[in-house]
């Protein structure tokens, strides 16, 4: 490890170099539409290095997969946990949901965090000590089911392709930025980039390389927030704190003496709708605000991808230690993001800065904080960096649900390995294609096209994960009955959504537009679902003896 | 011993005793999460009252004036510091015509002869510039120490024929409704290290306690292991 930090840091050094040598070329451009060559070196430089750390960490020896996770720390596997965790989204979209909407944009933040408390609590040692490798395969045994295996690896691939839609929304975004490209172009090359990377990098150790990633992108999202808040003279030794008065200095709209990089005073008209709950000048309410918190809470415990991080752990004690590193870490970023929305409103109110896309709006914020031009390409480096591995995972992801899940087991049992590992890289091509297809429709923000898969996770996968845990009595008919009815209410609330985006009047458009939104109607669907598989397996034949006595001894400790 | 020679597991019915330890710290924390989380903003919810901001509780007042031409001089500016605020709001109401029409009308009435004729001329280069002397606009209305009043003032204006003002309009009450009226109570008022105190709340204490939540659940679980020396068999 210390050989790779050593090389790391030289790597660091010299790139660092070659950024200053370089700057001079950066300076004075405009918000966008030009190419900005040091952002440029500083991303091409961040994927480099997690090529080379993943393959430093192959040469290691993952061939034993686990062998990779027993040898980090429970810090390190936090890390990791963060760091797969943290993605466009997270990086860019909350900020843009909370320099839109206000308060409501906490919904998001809450949620994506509260979520680790469920997981945690009544989830992460149990899946561990279930013993299985992914949430496909727990739920095709629990339920011993091959065709619950079958439509549960739908679900993931589906929920891997629509929360990489929004990942690629993201890196568009910032290639538009970065290289000052067109929208449609910029997707399309960032997506290519992103394929490419994902099957090099689908080999290489991947543990390792993300405890580094997790290093780079917190540090890109910290420094601008420590230098903001120096740079106006807020608390900036926790600017995490110290952001309090921007908020307080937005609703009252108070007079600063600083100004943005265009010379525009830094003040805005008294604008309490920033920070006051479910204000009605942003379009939200109340149940909304809840609704979204609650989804995202229970899609969190129920993304396919996070589950899979605590089979990799070495222990069941390890799988809790390493979600509680892993939420402490993801709230380092959590508790700066709305930092970034509140000087992104105060440094954007002059009319004459006009209009800004929302999701790029914490790179926005630090140029019109005048920020260092070289920690702002960080910082849009650091936003690649995060949809990239964030991506890479949720194309291996839904890769090998499909090559393992569907193909292998199900298509053709006598597959070989060779043939297994072509079906994954065909699939992984096919989907990204798929996902660069429909960013390019740019249906709506980042967060909201991420939050419209946790909304899946958590009314199909959720629900059955927690009954299958606590509940010996839920059976196959149950299960049957509970994605059933969470699959329903994702296809109509998709469906209404879709046909709403294309113009076509559905009958009850407004309602279901309200109550079954496609980023939050798992608050309805989810308790649907539980109540679905209580009902019917009080119907079914009851749970086999030796799924019930695993999950009794094995999963329970209950022992005779 | 029935129920577990049927290996029943219930989350309502735990049957061994370290299940039932394990289940009480599990059901403390989901009903801390539960409450600190929507508790809270339940409480929010039922504290909170309509406030108005107070240009538009004044605004309110002199509307009615303003249609019927009673208006004094300085309820116009009032009036037109109502609109101007409005405007600055989003760049969305930037394109509202009628709000821009009612602004610029207020603005044109109260203006003294001379300056008329320059507001117009304003107005009209500012359709395509934004670079225009409004100085005589911020004087008259009394915005010159307020930059971001003053920066919207460009943006405000629109063209406007003298013998068709109108200096308010019944279409921009739902708008104002809207964007002036706020849900506020003692929480949302309170001010804690320079927060709101319901913002400082959701967006910072929330997290550090799910993280402490987890923290204690971690700990409390390792010293059940111990307690009812699980950690080899069952770990």
């Amino acid at each position: 490890m210390n050989r790779i930090k050593c090389k790391a840091l030289s790597i660091l050094l010299l790139l660092t170099a070659m950024v200053f040598i370089a700057s001079p070329a950066f300076a004075g451009v405009k918000l966008e539409g030009s190419f900005k060559l040091v952002p440029a070196i500083i991303l091409t430089a961040c994927i480099l290095l997690f090529l080379w750390v993943g393959f430093m960490n192959k040469a290691e020896g993952t061939s034993d997969y686990y062998a990779a996770g027993r040898s980090i720390s429970r810090v390190g596997s936090g890390m990791a946990i963060a760091s797969n965790w943290m993605s466009a989204a997270s990086f860019l979209g909350m900020a843009a949901i909370m320099y839109g909407s206000g308060y409501h944009g906490l919904s998001y933040v809450v949620g994506w965090t509260g979520g680790y408390c469920l997981l945690l609590l009544l989830m992460a040692s149990q899946i561990r000590r279930f013993g299985k490798y992914t949430a496909t395969d727990f739920i095709g045994d629990r339920y011993y089911s091959s065709g619950m295996r079958f439509w549960t690896a739908i679900i993931a691939i589906f929920i891997s392709f629509c929360y990489s839609v929004g990942q690629f929304g993201g890196i568009g975004l910032m290639f538009k930025w970065i290289f000052g490209m067109q929208y449609s172009a910029s997707v399309i090359v960032g997506g290519s980039v992103v394929l490419a990377y994902t099957l090099v990098s689908g080999m290489l150790g991947v543990t390792k390389n993300q405890i580094v990633q997790y290093i780079i992108l917190i540090s890109a999202f910290l420094i601008p927030a420590f230098i903001l808040t120096f740079k106006f003279k807020y608390f900036w030794l926790v600017p995490q704190l110290g952001y309090g008065r921007v908020v307080s200095d937005i609703v009252v709209g108070n007079a600063t003496t600083f100004v943005n990089s265009f010379g525009h005073a830094m003040q805005t008209v008294p604008s309490p709708e920033f920070a006051m709950p479910w204000d009605t000048a942003t379009g939200k309410d109340f149940f909304q605000w809840m609704a979204t918190c609650f989804a995202l809470m229970i899609g969190t415990a129920g993304l396919p991808h996070v589950i899979q991080k605590f089979y990799v752990v070495p222990k069941p004690a390890d799988a809790r230690w390493s979600v509680t590193w892993g939420l402490f870490f993801i709230c380092l970023l959590y508790w700066t993001s709305p930092l970034y929305a509140a000087f992104g409103k105060i440094l954007s109110s002059n009319p004459e800065v006009g209009a800004l896309s929302k999701d790029a709006i914490v790179v926005y914020t630090a140029q019109l904080g005048s920020v260092n031009p070289i920690i702002v390409g960080f910082l849009a480096a650091g936003a690649v960096s995060a949809a990239f591995s964030t991506v890479s995972g949720l194309l291996v992801a839904g890769s090998s649900a499909f090559s393992n899940d569907i193909y292998f087991k199900i298509i053709n049992p006598e597959a070989t390995g060779d043939q297994q590992v072509r079906m994954a890289k065909i699939a992984t091509i096919v989907m990204a294609l798929g996902v660069m297809l429909v960013s390019l429709l740019k249906l709506a923000l980042v967060a909201q096209l991420v939050a419209l898969a946790f909304s899946i996770a958590g009314c199909t996968i959720f629900p059955l994960f927690l009954l299958g845990i606590w509940w010996s009595g839920s059976n196959r008919s149950g299960g049957i009955a509970s994605l059933t009815v969470g699959g329903f209410f994702t296809v109509f609330s998709i469906f209404y959504f879709i046909c709403g985006k294309f113009g076509v009047v559905l009958p009850g458009a407004a309602f279901v537009g309200y109550w079954l939104n496609p980023w939050y109607f798992a608050w309805i669907a989810a308790p649907l679902a539980v109540i679905a598989n209580i009902v019917f397996s009080g119907m079914g034949e009851p749970t086999p003896e030796h799924i019930r006595k695993h999950l009794a001894e094995e999963v329970h400790g209950i022992r005779r | 011993m029935e129920e577990s020679l049927s290996y029943e597991v219930n989350f309502f019915k735990p049957s061994t005793p370290f299940l039932k330890e394990n289940l009480r710290a599990i059901t403390i924390g989901l009903l801390i999460w539960g409450l600190a989380t929507y508790g809270f903003q339940i409480l929010l919810k039922i504290m909170e009252t309509p406030t108005t901001e107070a240009t538009y509780v004044a605004y309110q007042q002199i509307a009615p004036k303003l249609a019927d031409g009673t208006a004094s001089d300085e309820e116009k500016v009032a009036a037109a510091n109502t609109y101007l605020a409005l405007l600055g709001k989003s760049g969305a109401l930037l394109k509202n015509d009628t709000l821009k029409t009612a602004f610029t009308s207020t603005v044109y009435d109260l203006l003294p002869g001379d300056s008329k004729d320059a507001l117009l001329a304003a107005a009209t280069k500012a359709a395509s510039d934004s670079k225009v002397d409004v100085e005589f606009i911020n004087t008259a209305l009394g915005i010159g120490d307020n930059s971001a009043m003053k920066a919207v003032v460009p943006f405000a204006l629109i063209e406007v024929s003298p013998d068709k003002l109108a200096m308010t309009d019944a279409a921009l009450e739902p708008v104002m409704d809207k964007f002036f009226i706020h849900n506020q109570s003692f929480l949302t008022d309170t001010i804690v290290f320079g927060f709101p105190f319901h913002y400082l709340y959701t967006a910072l204490f929330l997290l550090a306690l799910f993280v402490l939540i987890c923290l204690v659940y971690c700990y409390k679980i390792d010293s059940l292991m111990k307690k009812y020396e699980m950690e080899k068999s069952f770990e």
